[in-house]
């Protein structure tokens, strides 16, 4: 056997291939053409080519010879030889395309006999069966679902006209080239009015068990034969195959195999999910398709005309109605469409009558049922019972709308105001007290749509008394096992959840999942959406490894049920690229996961979607963590402005998405703005969702840390204490945000150095984060701080543990795939500055952190700074200045924190080196484009004055130094409340001053009262009060006072 | 499906039927064909389904429906072409999986060669209106008999072989010098063949015309 399996070939054997190809085409053209009949077989016509083959004839492109114009003639098969019944079907065929008038059904112009051949002239249309123009055009699916609502229209009108096709398949619609459907071949058509006339010769015609019609596109009631079941819903279960072959480019069974077992899936086996298939295919989508393809006529849409409507009701994002119309989903709708009041309530009062029409198809479908089938009388009956039970809900509910929820747009009532969802909402919780005393569960449904229609809006409080009363109602009068009552609890959870009321939420999601695994299973979809909840639950109680493996065996099963691009997929894709890549800070796989969520929002669920807009919203927050801020800021902005437009200004995911941007201005050094949105952020957080809620608590908190950069330290340690108060409180203790508080605090604590402090809540945050993730790279900032507070406090044996700890998670960092400068660097970092000093490893720390430098971008200036560090610790002074130079050459003047580390730094070096005059210039140039950049009297021109006059001072150049003190300390007293430390500190900074200038009595002063007033401030036992106090010892000192020097040096902390 | 971009000068000249157009398009476009295609073969077939058995059956079916093709934008004819390999393939896993599930499922058991005439054109798809099973046999075959003679000599073959003589894939693919998977390609290609020539009114009954 000649099994060609290599498939690299050679252009020549490639050629050979291709020649095989051309001479088989080639036999089997020849041989095909031999089978075209002669051009003038129809008298008056002349045959031009064959265009089509079907079971019952050909149909060729002819010229009408005497006018010239172009025509189809279809050729029954059989000629002379052509039965009775066949001849009958042709005559149908023509009696019905003669009858049947409609721009999208072929006309029939003639037909006769000839030759013994029987035919029929048709319009010609120039175009491609639905079929093959699918394959030549690439349409989405919108474009797909309105070619699709077009084909339905002309079946509607020969329903209309009583006339079924029972033979649609995409070879007899053929779509013209401006797009338009013409359905073609009526000849298995059935009339109505014949059938019920002219039984006996329809017997004749379908002789039971024999199959007329294309077996991929016939219905389960063609192919067992039950002729008595065709009626319009057969061509309704056709077009749902053809809409979804149009969507999938396959068929809802497995065509393989026998006939029998072809005709035994289309009659039991269930449809494949068409989203399974094709992953874009959405859930509503799916449900109108599976709703033409039920096995029961009666489970169908009833007609071509409301498939067609629901259709263009997706297309237009209105709910559809193949969904059973719950009041939640269909206000949700609502809620999520509509913009303007006027058409809210427009489209509200189109609610309440569909529900009429709904109700009565199904009052009248019982009807009909009951005088159908005799042994269906039970199960009529039981629909009908169901049909009024359900009917008078629907005209409570329905009175409700009208009388109660749509008052508030009545004119007499809005008086000319621009009413607004919120204000109908707002009406209707009014009214709904005691507005149904017998009817509670209607009551409860009602409440349910509008809590629900407020967590949409994001007015999540205004929900809460809603959500909560449904669920007791249910619980009260179904049971706690309902699925309505377990409905209610997942609602009220995922409120809980967005309230921030996690305690709550917590225990309620462990019940309402352990009830629906046992009432719904496993795998049902409500029980899925509870298991998100109950993930994200875990996280925020801190059980991370919970959470992680929930949320995966959530998307896994959500990936397998719903398919890739399931809203409720995406959803969880979203969450796990948050929690699970986010938290371990695989950012760059995070952006990925994001980016693909985000592409297929956009598909599914549009661009307007809040959904698409999050998703937008987190990319760039992934692309702002890799520094990548310009394609992050591009993006930002997109997503605020869908934001602004869709939710609103205040509603809580824009607050997120302003959060996140103020995170970005906050790396891009525009400090002031970030400050600024994270105020605005605060503010509108504390109206909208209250002081304690997350979202408001977390910009407090994000405020707190700016205020830390700009060395704003008491400012920042007030907030970082009274948002790690209401974290313990709120979260207790082990909550991640608590762990967060907590680093912050002790940030703050060391910039004050209080370390016995900072220890304390470096500690504890550890120890949260340890329990939460085990050692992680989440960690290494609990860690590093710790290891600095044990240092500071000399105790750096203690910090060993905790700083091989730290060398390893950062080296893992470093070296992981997903790796990156910021990684790299924080490694290298570590290698230069990690205590106790003998852990330190300056020479690899050089080559990390030339490895970061490289990988970074020129105005990166934190990777410039270590490697700076790491050439003054390998003996490179002058590399390391040159390096200081640069990097402080990017950090903005307004950069209060890095800018002294650096200089500090810088200075250092230089003294080292001899070159003072180089280092005071150091921080004249500071100070010099600092009173060009701010207001005169701005805090950071006064940390210039006193940072330069201490240099000064080392220096011993107390004349030029001091008047530029005493300028510091009069921006300061002006500027800054009377308490403020760092008058003490200035003070005190001037009491040195002058006891180096020999003034022992000017300076005694100054630095008795700088000391006292930075006792009294919140800095006390800080490093700047002990300076203070060293300071006083040193002029007594001087003074030649031992005693009194002594009385201050046994003040000094750790002195026996 | 990834984009692959046709000359469209060429693309517009083997629309227009230029067989060496097309012929040089087939050439420049094979090697993103077959990247495009390789991993589509299941790997347990691709012992007995080559990438070459797939490419010369799509390009023979190219040459046939070439007049079908209407150039649209960029990397249709590419997609055309992908969409023609991806049906042959299907059309022949199909084939395989159901050899292996039963041998003979997809085609009618051979009792005798009138039976066999009666599945195959079952299986092609005809429908019969005469009530008498036997003369649907009688009919059936002499139609199908005609077209069979019709065909060119390697779908002859492969339907002679496999469906009226019932021989096993193995056996065909053997005397034809193909594998089993273009033998399964080429027969579903036949039996397209068939189906055409037996919708044509003149040639069904021979004693029309």
């Amino acid at each position: 056997m000649d099994q060609r399996t290599n498939d690299s070939l050679s252009a020549r054997s490639r050629l050979e291939l291709i020649e095989a190809a051309r001479e088989s085409a080639g036999q089997l053209s020849a041989a095909l053409l031999g089978s075209r009949p002669p051009p003038d077989l129809l008298p008056g016509f002349e045959l031009v080519r064959e265009l089509h083959r079907g079971g019952q004839g050909v149909v060729y492109r002819a010229t009408h010879k005497r006018t010239g114009r172009d025509v189809a003639i279809k050729v029954v098969r059989g000629g002379p030889f052509l039965g009775p019944q066949d001849k009958a079907r042709f005559e149908r065929e023509v009696h019905i395309l003669g009858h049947l008038k409609h721009s999208n059904i072929v006309t029939i112009h003639d037909s006769g006999t000839a030759a013994g051949c029987h035919y029929f002239v048709m319009d010609y249309i120039s175009g491609k069966a639905l079929d093959l123009h699918m394959v030549c055009h690439d349409l989405s699916i919108a474009e797909t679902l309105r070619l699709f609502s077009k084909i339905c229209k002309p079946i509607n009108a020969a329903h209309l006209r009583g006339v079924i096709h029972r033979d649609l398949k995409p070879s007899n619609i053929l779509i013209d080239e401006s797009g338009e459907p013409h359905i073609l071949d009526f000849g298995l058509a059935k009339a109505d009015c014949e059938a019920i006339s002219d039984a006996a010769r329809w017997q004749a015609i379908t002789v039971t068990g024999q199959f007329f019609g294309s077996v991929p596109w016939a219905s389960p009631e063609q192919v067992s034969g039950a002729r008595d079941q065709i009626d319009l819903r057969t061509d309704v279960y056709s077009l749902g195959v053809i809409l979804y072959h149009m969507l999938t480019q396959r068929f809802p069974y497995f065509l393989a195999g026998s006939m029998r077992d072809v005709l035994s899936n289309i009659l039991e086996i269930e449809p494949i999910r068409p989203s399974t298939v094709r992953k874009d295919i959405d859930g509503e989508v799916e449900t109108i398709i599976l709703k033409c393809l039920a096995k029961e006529p009666d489970r169908r849409y009833q007609s071509a005309a409301a498939l067609a409507e629901d259709i263009n009701r997706y297309l237009t994002h209105q709910p559809i109605t193949a969904r059973a119309p719950t009041t939640v989903y269909q206000l949700k709708k609502l809620v999520e469409r509509n913009k303007l009041p006027f058409a809210f309530v427009a489209t509200l009062f189109g609610l309440v009558l569909g529900f009429g029409v709904w109700m009565s198809v199904l009052y009248g479908r019982a009807e009909v049922d009951q005088t159908r089938a005799a042994n269906a009388e039970r199960q009529a009956e039981h629909q009908r019972a169901e049909a009024v039970r359900e009917a008078e809900t629907v005209k409570a509910i329905n009175e409700f709308l009208v009388n109660d929820l749509l008052a508030a747009a009545q004119p007499e009532v809005a008086q000319g105001s621009n009413i607004t969802v919120e204000d109908v909402l707002k009406s209707a919780s009014e009214r709904i007290e005691g507005a149904f005393p017998n009817r509670p569960l209607t009551e409860a449904a009602i409440r349910s749509a509008i809590g629900q229609s407020y967590v949409s809006l994001g007015l999540y409080s205004s929900a809460e008394p809603h959500l909560r009363t449904a669920q007791t109602i249910r619980t009260r009068e179904l049971g706690k096992e309902h699925p309505d009552t377990l409905r209610s609890e997942s609602m009220l959870v995922d409120l809980l959840c967005r309230l921030g009321q996690y305690t709550e939420a917590d225990r309620l999601s462990e019940e309402t999942l352990e009830l629906m695994r046992d009432v719904l299973g496993e795998e049902h979809i409500e029980t899925l959406q509870a298991a998100h909840q109950r993930a994200r639950m875990h996280w925020h109680a801190g059980r991370v490894p919970e959470a992680e493996r929930l949320l995966e065996d959530t998307l896994e099963r959500r990936r397998r049920i719903l398919g890739d691009q399931h809203p409720d997929t995406l959803h969880s894709l979203t969450e796990w690229g948050s929690i699970t890549l986010m938290g371990r800070k695989e950012t760059a796989k995070a952006e990925q996961t994001f980016r693909e969520a985000l592409e297929s929002c956009v598909r599914v669920l549009g661009d307007n979607h809040p959904q698409t807009l999050k998703a937008a919203g987190l990319v760039a927050y992934t692309l702002c963590s890799q520094r990548k801020f310009a394609a992050a800021e591009e993006m930002f902005q997109q997503s605020l402005e869908g934001h602004r437009r869709v939710l609103g200004a205040d509603h809580p995911d824009t607050l997120v998405l302003k959060w996140r941007i103020a995170k970005l201005r906050q790396g891009q050094a525009r400090l002031q703005e970030a400050i600024d949105l994270f105020r605005e952020v605060m503010e509108v957080g504390r109206r909208v969702l209250g002081a304690e809620h997350p979202v408001t608590l977390q910009a407090l908190e994000a405020l707190g840390h700016m205020l830390l950069l700009k060395g704003a330290y008491p400012e920042a340690l007030a907030i970082h204490r009274q948002t790690l108060e209401i974290h313990r409180r709120r979260y207790g203790i082990g909550g991640g945000a608590t762990q967060h508080s907590l680093d912050c605090l002790g940030m703050v604590l060391l910039r004050l150095g209080r370390y016995a402090e900072a220890e304390a809540r470096f500690r504890e945050a550890y120890a949260i984060m340890y329990d939460r993730m085990g050692n992680c790279e989440a960690a290494v900032g609990s860690l590093r701080g710790l290891i600095r507070a044990l240092a500071a406090q000399g105790r750096q044996e203690e910090a060993r543990p905790f700083a091989e700890e730290l060398l390893r998670l950062h080296r893992e960092g470093a070296e992981g795939a997903d790796t990156d400068a910021y990684r790299v660097n924080c490694y290298a970092r570590a290698l230069l500055t990690v205590e106790p000093a003998d852990l330190r490893n300056p020479e690899h720390g050089l080559e990390v952190a030339q490895r970061a430098f490289t990988m970074s971008s020129d105005d990166y200036h934190y990777n410039r700074y270590t490697l700076a560090l790491a050439h003054e610790m390998n003996g490179e002074p002058e590399k390391a200045v040159a390096m200081l130079r640069r990097a402080l050459a990017h950090v903005p003047i307004e950069v209060s924190e890095e800018r002294n580390e650096y200089e500090t730094t810088l200075v250092g070096l230089l003294e080292r080196m001899g070159d003072v005059e180089g280092a005071e210039q150091i921080y004249r140039d500071t100070l010099a484009k600092r009173r060009e950049h701010f207001p005169e009297g701005h805090g950071d021109i006064a940390s210039s004055l006193e940072d330069l006059c201490v240099t000064l001072i080392r220096h011993g150049k107390h004349a030029e130094a001091e008047p530029l003190l005493w300028e510091c300390l009069e921006i300061r007293q002006e500027a800054l409340p009377e308490e403020h430390w760092q008058i003490g500190h200035t003070m005190s900074v001037l009491g040195a001053l002058t006891t180096g200038q020999v003034r022992f009595k000017d300076a005694e002063p100054l630095l008795i009262e700088g000391y006292t007033r930075l006792l009294d401030s919140p800095m006390a036992y800080s490093n700047q009060t002990q300076q203070a106090l060293e300071r006083i010892e040193s002029l007594y000192q001087t003074w030649g006072d031992p005693d009194r020097a002594l009385t201050y040096r046994e003040m000094l902390p750790g002195t026996d | 499906m990834k984009s692959i971009p046709a000359p469209a000068d060429l693309v517009q000249k083997a629309a227009a039927g230029d067989q060496a157009a097309l012929t040089s398009l087939f050439e420049q476009l094979d090697p993103a064909l077959r990247d495009s295609l390789r991993n589509d073969i299941p790997q347990r077939w691709r012992s007995v389904l080559g990438l070459d058995d797939l490419m010369q059956e799509t390009y023979t079916d190219a040459f046939l429906d070439i007049v079908d093709f209407t150039p649209r934008q960029d990397g249709s004819f590419a997609r055309w072409l992908i969409t023609i390999a991806k049906h042959n393939l299907i059309n022949a896993v199909q084939s395989l999986e159901a050899e292996k599930r039963g041998g003979k499922r997809r085609r009618v058991e051979p009792e005798g060669q009138d039976d066999s005439f009666l599945g195959l054109y079952e299986l092609l798809g005809g429908t019969t209106t005469t009530p008498s099973r036997q003369a649907a046999r009688h009919e059936a075959r002499e139609a199908l008999e005609q077209a069979i003679e019709q065909l060119p000599p390697d779908y002859r073959l492969v339907v002679r072989m496999y469906d009226i003589e019932g021989h096993p894939v193995e056996d065909v693919s053997q005397t034809m010098k193909r594998s089993p998977g273009a033998v399964f390609m080429l027969r579903a290609r036949a039996h397209r063949a068939l189906r055409k020539l037996l919708g044509v009114p003149l040639k069904y009954f021979s004693d029309f015309a």
